[in-house]
């Protein structure tokens, strides 16, 4: 276990010198193998290891929802969605900070990624709120906090990698997200109204939409509900294998865009491109953590992390607690597929043994997942580092970072809020699962 | 202002050379996956509408995300695009910043080579063997042997930018201002 930590401090190091992530966790991986087992078979299972990844089908979902949410970017769905929660909740004090959430919601529904919920969003939503005179804070906070939902509601990437990290089912954890990224959207909407109360002035009211125009803005959205629905609806329902569903959704984002209009052959290479080229630095990320657990599986980390708990005899709770606070602290260091990749292999020898809430293992592993996420969803817009707030200021390029951080804090603290609910509450999280699979 | 328009640009490539080879290999992985999206609609659809799966499918799905996913290394490495913590750059010295990414890009290039190298073994085995997948019957080892090259493509792609970090003009060299947060877009 020693020869683990030692490992792990390197690992901290070469990454803060800025070595790319996979590259460290791959040299610390390889090197401490060796140093455990000899060259010979740790240099064995570099080409074991690269080959079964590349090659996996389960994986074959991650560059295919990848590509599905950069064709639903591309098809520019963003504004509709903008425009149909825009007429009903803009007459509404804040109201365009709240159609905002839920547009970001919707989004969310449909592309597995928060940094491009949050980019696509800003360029639609920000705007309109400045044309109305919302305040800077608010308007860019709502945004930087709307775009967390990308990775929590399904389909989500992440949940996709956890689960084949777990060997958890992924039917199951994307069931499990949708009622916690459905409680945040509620929460937001609280906080929301949370600052307009404290400041009117933030959030002015717009004039309000009748029925027709309402019915209308509704109009825009069909596609977005029907590729949902389709894709999400065909997993639930055992129809499509994950890996389906992706390749479906994907070619149903391409059929949608190519009927809004996106016809030039560059901008479809460009997504693909641009798709792959994704796919490609995540795998990279999920070699190196291959190898890196593979590592840390052979010091006997997670076996010494599970008698020290046993050991202590703690309640499972503060167990609970400790790891939360850990990925807290993480969060702010690293990515958020790094830092799930890097502390999956350790934590879930513990979490599968913990036998919190009565849950088996299986069930716990799906509960654990949801608030790993909604953890890294935090870290998303946690100070000095949350990665939206910087995506953001990277879009605008008028407004200050400072500015977003202060607007974001009311977010920030109904997300803490909802960890809490998801930790005391497993239940909701494993509402759906049970309803459909057990 | 020069009106010249700035044919090498820091981040797509120095010469026309490299361009080429950019396009290709760009080409190349988009092509496998539209294909691989295509192929799983024909299938899925297929199956359920016309009762008749497209036999074979997920075999070609699996060599197909090898394909597209290796394909693009090169140049993701080359244009430094793998993911890393910025979080020290603050305080990191500005005039450190080329020798730092010139020692990184060289060790890199070690690992890159070393896998290269581990997958070519790998390959002669599969080789010897005869591995192949179940239905269609493909042979693994012209697969590995891709991920082999492609993979020393890439140390090489790593190593080429150990001179233009000497010259002061890699991706990351202070006054190149990449934006780094572009690249992350699907977590």
């Amino acid at each position: 276990m020693t020869v683990a930590l030692i490992g792990f401090a390197i690992l901290i190091v070469l990454v803060f010198l800025r070595l790319p992530i996979a590259f460290a966790m791959g040299l610390v991986g390889v090197a401490g193998f060796a140093y455990l087992s000899g060259w010979g078979p740790s240099l064995a299972m570099v080409g074991t290891r690269f080959s079964e990844t590349a090659l996996s089908y389960g994986l074959s979902v991650v560059p295919m929802f990848i590509l599905m949410g950069n064709l639903v970017s591309k098809a520019g769905l963003s504004a509709e969605l903008f425009g149909a929660s825009h007429a009903f909740l803009g007459h509404r004090r804040g109201g365009l900070s709240m159609a905002t959430i839920v547009a970001c919601g919707g989004f969310s529904a449909i592309c597995g990624s928060s940094l491009a919920t949050a980019a696509t969003m800003s360029k639609v939503a920000y705007p309109e709120m400045r044309r109305y005179g919302y305040a800077e804070s608010l308007s860019t906070a709502s945004i930087a906090a709307g775009g967390t939902l990308g990775i929590l509601i399904p389909p989500s990437v992440i949940l996709v990698i956890y689960g084949l990290m777990t060997e958890t089912s992924i039917r199951e954890l994307f069931a499990a997200g949708f009622l916690p990224g459905f409680l945040g959207i509620l929460l937001y909407l609280c906080a929301v109204q949370f600052v307009v109360w404290r400041n009117p002035e933030a959030g002015p009211r717009v004039a309000k939409m009748n029925w027709g125009e309402r019915l209308q803005a509704l109009k825009g959205v069909w596609g977005t509900m029907l590729l949902f629905i389709l894709v999400i609806g065909g997993i639930y329902g055992g129809i499509f294998t994950p890996t389906e569903a992706a390749g479906i959704g994907a070619g149903g984002a391409f059929l949608l865009a190519l009927a809004r209009g996106v016809r030039s052959f560059r901008d479809y290479f460009d997504v693909l491109v641009d798709s792959a080229r994704t796919s490609a630095m995540l795998f990279t990320v999920l070699f190196g953590a291959m190898l890196f657990s593979n590592f840390v599986n052979r010091a006997g980390l997670p076996d010494g992390l599970l008698n020290m708990v046993t050991g202590f005899e703690v309640s499972p709770l503060v167990v609970i607690f400790i790891i939360v606070a850990i990925y807290i602290v993480l969060g702010c260091i690293f990515e958020s597929l790094s830092m799930l990749l890097l502390t999956i292999p350790i934590f879930f020898p513990v979490i599968k043994g913990l036998g919190y809430a009565g849950m088996g293992e299986e069930a716990i592993l799906v509960w654990f997942g949801i608030v790993a996420v909604v953890v890294t969803e935090i870290s998303l817009i946690t100070p000095p580092v949350g990665l939206n707030v910087f995506v953001l200021s990277g879009v605008l390029k008028d407004v200050k970072t400072t500015t977003v951080f202060k607007g974001v804090t009311p977010f920030w603290c109904v997300d803490i809020i909802r960890l809490m609910i998801l930790v005391f509450l497993p239940g909701l999280v494993m509402l759906l699962p049970n309803l459909l699979y057990r | 202002m020069s009106d010249t328009p700035e044919i090498t640009d820091v981040k797509s490539g120095e010469n026309a050379a490299a361009n080429l080879l950019r396009r290709l290999t760009d080409g190349t992985s988009s092509a496998f996956l539209f294909a691989m999206m295509v192929m799983t609609c024909i299938d899925v659809v297929g199956r359920y509408v016309f009762n008749s799966p497209l036999n074979g499918a997920t075999e070609l799905t699996e060599l197909f995300m090898g394909i597209l996913i290796f394909a693009v290394l090169p140049t993701v490495s080359f244009r430094e695009e793998h993911v890393s913590v910025d979080l020290m750059d603050l305080w990191f010295p500005v005039r450190l910043i080329n020798a730092r990414q010139l020692l990184i890009n060289a060790l890199a290039t070690v690992m890159m080579a070393t896998v290269a190298w581990r997958m070519w073994i790998f390959a002669m085995k599969a080789v010897d063997y005869g591995d192949a997948t179940e239905y269609l019957a493909i042979q693994y080892a012209p697969i590995y042997f891709f991920i082999s090259l492609t993979c020393a493509a890439t140390a090489i792609a790593l190593l080429l930018n150990i001179p233009r970090y000497i010259k002061g003009k890699g991706p990351l060299s202070p006054g190149h201002d990449a934006t780094v947060h572009d690249d992350l877009k699907s977590t």
